[in-house]
């Protein structure tokens, strides 16, 4: 056997000290807790207060400042290459989505949790009285449902996160059926209905109100009842479409009239402002608006879209033939290029509308200047200059300024206003019941409500549409109530989901939009060419958006929309 | 042994770091051939949440001195030689302050009113992270020593590699969480090797030493949960850590060119004959950030290497020390390289290399303009290898003979002459090579000293 000479050191230190958790446990003062927000009423506020800022912007707020109206064929983007361009042309998909607010939407959905968890059930009597905390819950409450339906009419069934998630939860969330989502969100605005006032002070102007929650809900259940969502093919709840189901337009029609019918007092809570364009730019006594996205006064919207010839003007929404000729007549006849009265003044007697939504050639302007967008003219040259002849009207103040002396007016994005609701209403009525009937006595039929809108609109004949659709023409009425809609909530966000949702995006948004030229004559007359100024994409996949690509690697639960 | 440690930031008005945590080695030896070695810490930082603030770091080491086995008739030559190897796993600390608490803020607040006005606003401005811990870092290590010819020659080897994982990454779970995150799921690799070779010999009275060493590395980030790109060429994992990424060129426009005609670079700006084109990688005739792709090689270099010799003679000493490294790049850019840099730069002798018309593809530098954002993107025409050798040190030395400087009634007595920084052979002729890309900063100084050392 081999002999080991053994030579062996060992050296062994072990001290064991006491080394608790406790024994370490700073906690650094600047770290404000959820406490010292519950212990102050104003912290409360404010905390609800960040929570609005998730309520999206309109206006020019796709990359390159474009519209969204410029990926449709209302307009284009004066400056090629916009992501509205991109958009409408048909270069989008999972790893570029211009109307992406996947992520903001979850993370003000995250806020109001926050708020719901952590806030709401500690405040005390002496802090906030329980009015005051219901008050502000119930605004919470409706920004989570609007942030909700941000996600449904994009990407139908989506996940429905109902907590403020934890880093340890399991985070491969699966999507909803439609019929899920609708209903959840419908759970919401009723609940925050139930708890919000008609009205507020002055100074609150812009908080959700029981209208805003309501109208929320309208058109959730308008769009739930469109044949996007609810396709009579469709006999089953599935991610990208509900349950066919025709009583869905009567729920849609009695949503939107709770909202008609909506008393602050004695009086409606609501009714058109007198004025289609002040309505835009006006906030006080305006019992238009439900709901808008509030701002300090400024000339931004102005200076985006401010034709060329003024400096610093972006060209920004030009709008397009397509949508001009869409205007009607002030008598209420079609615009016809080949009617030789309506060619020899294209942009006269027209609904009163165009002129108050349209820039065109010969129109007066800011600083009493006339638009020039024939060839040559001053508003046609430059890099910035409109790519159609026309310039964007709507929601622009003739008052504001971006050169000195500076003018800033109000800019609030209606998000709901009355005029929809109507337009709402009459559709969904329209597909319950008819054009003339009103078995529900919600006081009103729809032709009566496309009657109101064209009302105030100023149009002097065939305002109820008694020259257009015999009484008891469904179809007819549908037609005209989708014209109607094109018209009055042109640029407001509208019409790329009202294509969606009524399924004719595919041939609508599948053809060239057209700009006009127009050349001035040796004798001051001019001449007028439709020109192509942009293709237009749509396949049927893009009816419901893709999810972002870095969500689907990161949540296997996530399904992609068919197609993507 | 018992340890608290407490790391305050003069800078930052936080709370100072908090450690503690307990250390203990244990070493085994056996027949003076066989050595292990283990230590380790547990170490405690308050930065992370109870429950995960503890981490357990041990090292473990074990050498077999082959030398020291008579049984196996080592060749003559060979005096020493040790094998050796290790694994331990280490902690780092991330960048983290008390990200596993909640807390609020003000922030983002709304506007409301007839006469609209802003409201401040209030959220929560950290979420708490429960996940949090220790980025831990393993590191393997192999190789030997040897000494031969009675230690004259001597000689190590060393293999290593080291993989760091938990390292706080954003954003790695889905947006549905709502709010920004760390996780710990970010990883690194770093490997290479080290050569060390010694001689030092002596002839009567003239003794000389050399040594070499050589040292690669190479690092790679192999998980950052990059965000989606859209082409393989544009992702930054799975390259070493800070690799530029920018556009390659390929050539002049030149006269010639119907520049519309070309893949169209409009977005970088404009382009005339004599600027720099792009490669279009994905063949969509638009060079945009598609067709960003890597840039050159690492930042640092991979590839370090020294050599250091000397010699004595009857009271001269002479020493020398050569430094180098390779694998590495630089980019030119800024005061130091660019014409009419903000316009209030210079234009300098390598800009006679310009492109002017009809010196095609010949010309070293573009035209030269006042501004030209096309010709200044970030790209690979910029890149220039950035290896160097350099003379880093050399000292020639006398002693006076030890009877010399007692009369004079010293100890010692030594006169030297040295001289740092004398010799740079390089890459980039601008610039030093071991300065930032655009060069600005003092460039390390060539110094000559003489001296008188006295020991009384």
């Amino acid at each position: 056997m081999r002999r080991f000479i053994i030579n062996t050191a060992i050296s062994v230190l072990f001290i064991s000290v006491s080394c608790s958790d406790e024994t370490i446990d700073d906690y650094p003062a600047n770290f404000v807790q959820a406490d010292v927000i519950c212990g102050d009423s104003v912290k409360v506020t404010q905390f609800v207060n960040n929570i609005y800022s998730y309520i999206p912007d309109g206006y020019n707020r796709l990359g390159d400042n474009s519209m969204v109206a410029s990926s449709t064929d209302e307009a284009v983007h004066a400056v090629r290459g916009s992501a509205a361009e991109s958009w409408g042309t048909g270069s989008w998909g999972p790893t570029s989505i211009p109307d992406n607010l996947f992520s903001s939407c979850y993370s003000g959905i995250r806020r109001t949790f926050i708020y719901e968890e952590q806030i709401y059930p500690n405040v005390k009597d002496n802090v906030m009285t329980s009015v005051g905390r219901d008050l502000y819950y119930g605004q919470v409450l409706f920004l989570r449902a609007l942030l909700n339906f941000e996600l449904l009419k994009r990407f139908g069934g989506y996940p429905i996160v109902k907590k403020a998630l934890e880093t340890n939860d399991d985070l491969n969330c699966p999507r909803n059926t439609c019929d899920e989502c609708v209903d959840y969100i419908t759970g919401l605005c009723d609940e925050a209905a139930g708890l919000l006032p008609v009205k507020y002070a002055d100074n609150q102007l812009g908080r959700a109100t029981k209208g805003a929650a309501l109208a929320l809900k309208a058109r959730l259940l308008l769009y739930s009842a469109s044949p996007l969502f609810n396709d009579p093919s469709k006999t089953s709840d599935g991610l990208e479409n509900g349950k066919y189901d025709v009583s869905k337009w009567e729920k849609a029609a009695e949503a939107s009239a709770a909202v008609i019918n909506l008393k602050n007092g004695s009086a409606s809570a609501y009714d058109l402002y007198k004025s289609y364009d002040a309505f835009f730019y006006t906030l006080a006594s305006n019992k238009e608006i439900i709901l808008s996205k509030m701002a300090t006064t400024n000339n931004t919207v102005e200076r985006l879209n401010g034709p060329s010839s003024i400096t610093g003007g972006e060209g920004g929404t030009c709008p397009t033939l397509d949508l001009v000729n869409d205007y009607e007549m002030k008598s209420g006849v079609s615009f016809d290029w080949n009617n030789p009265d309506h060619a020899a003044n294209p942009f006269g007697n027209r609904d009163p509308r165009f002129e108050k939504s349209i820039l065109f050639n010969g129109a007066g302007w800011m600083n009493n200047m006339t638009i020039e967008t024939y060839e040559g003219g001053k508003d046609k040259t430059g890099n910035k200059a409109t790519r159609t002849s026309f310039y964007l009207r709507k929601f622009l103040n003739v008052n504001a300024r971006w050169n000195a002396p500076v003018g800033k007016t109000n800019h609030c994005f209606p998000i709901f206003r009355y005029g929809e609701v109507l337009l709402n209403y009459a559709e969904a009525v329209n597909e319950a019941y008819g054009p003339d009937m009103d078995p529900k006595a919600y006081g009103m039929t729809a032709r009566a409500a496309i009657t109101l809108i064209r009302g105030r609109a100023g149009l002097t004949g065939n305002i109820d549409l008694s020259g257009s659709v015999p009484a008891g023409d469904q179809d007819l009425m549908r037609r005209a109530i989708r014209h109607e809609r094109r018209i009055e909530l042109a640029f407001e966000e509208h019409r790329h989901l009202d294509l969606r949702r009524w399924k004719t995006a595919e041939q609508i948004l599948n053809q060239s939009v057209f700009g006009l030229e127009i050349t001035k004559n040796t004798d001051g007359t001019y001449s007028y060419a439709p020109q192509t100024v942009e293709e237009r994409v749509f396949s049927e996949k893009m009816y419901l958006y893709p999810f972002p690509q870095e969500e689907i690697n990161r949540n296997t639960g996530l399904i992609q929309n068919s197609g993507w | 042994m018992a340890d608290r440690q407490q790391l305050d930031d003069a800078l930052s008005t936080g709370l100072a770091l908090n450690y503690q945590g307990i250390k203990g080695s244990l070493s085994y030896r056996y027949s003076n051939s066989y050595l292990l070695d283990l230590s380790y810490s547990w170490q405690g930082s308050e930065q992370y949440p109870k429950g995960d603030r503890y981490g357990f770091f041990p090292v473990l080491s074990a050498g077999w001195i082959v030398s020291n086995e008579k049984s196996l008739n080592l060749p003559g030559f060979v005096s020493f030689l040790k094998i050796r190897a290790s694994y331990g796993l280490t902690g780092n600390h991330d960048d983290t302050y008390f990200d596993y608490l909640e807390s609020y803020a003000s922030g983002t607040g709304s506007v409301f009113g007839v006469s609209p006005a802003s409201v401040s606003g209030y959220y929560q401005n950290k979420v708490a992270n429960p996940l949090l811990t220790w980025e831990k870092c393993s590191k393997a290590n192999v190789g030997f020593d040897m000494d031969m010819f009675k230690n004259r020659l001597t000689a190590s080897f060393d293999y290593f590699k080291e993989e760091n994982k938990d390292i706080l990454i954003q954003n790695a779970i889905t947006s549905m969480y709502g709010a920004t995150v760390y996780m710990p799921e970010g990883k690194f690799k770093n490997k290479g090797f080290e050569i060390q070779l010694g001689w030092n010999d002596r002839v009567s009275d003239f003794s000389y030493y050399a040594t070499f060493n050589y040292a690669v590395a190479k690092n790679e980030i192999v998980n950052q949960n990059e965000q989606l790109r859209n082409y393989s060429w544009m992702y930054r994992t799975g390259h070493p850590l800070n690799t530029r990424f920018g556009y390659l060129f390929d050539r002049f426009y030149t006269e010639e060119d119907d520049i519309d005609a070309l893949p169209d670079q409009s977005l970088l700006g404009s382009q005339n004959p004599g600027d720099l084109k792009y490669k279009d990688l994905n063949g969509d005739d638009v060079i945009d950030d598609n067709d960003i792709t890597r840039i050159g090689s690492a930042k640092m270099p991979e590839i370090n290497y020294g050599l250091s010799f000397g010699a004595g003679y009857k009271g001269f000493d002479l020493s020398v020390l050569f430094h180098g490294a390779g694998n590495s790049t630089t980019y030119n850019s800024g005061y130091t390289y660019w014409d009419f840099y903000n316009k209030t730069g210079n234009v300098m002798e390598h800009h006679l290399d310009r492109w002017t018309s009809g010196s095609g593809q010949s010309a070293k530098y573009p035209r030269l303009t006042l501004s030209n954002t096309n010709n200044y993107v970030t790209s690979s025409f910029w890149v220039q290898k950035n290896s160097f050798l350099r003379l880093k040190y050399i000292e020639l030395g006398y002693t006076l003979p030890a009877t010399v400087s007692k009369r004079i009634g010293m100890t010692k007595a030594r006169i030297f002459v040295n001289g740092s920084n004398l010799y740079c052979r390089t890459k980039p002729d601008h610039k030093d090579p071991e300065l930032q890309d655009d060069g600005l900063a003092y460039p390390i100084p060539r110094v000559f000293s003489a001296g008188l050392n006295l020991h009384f």
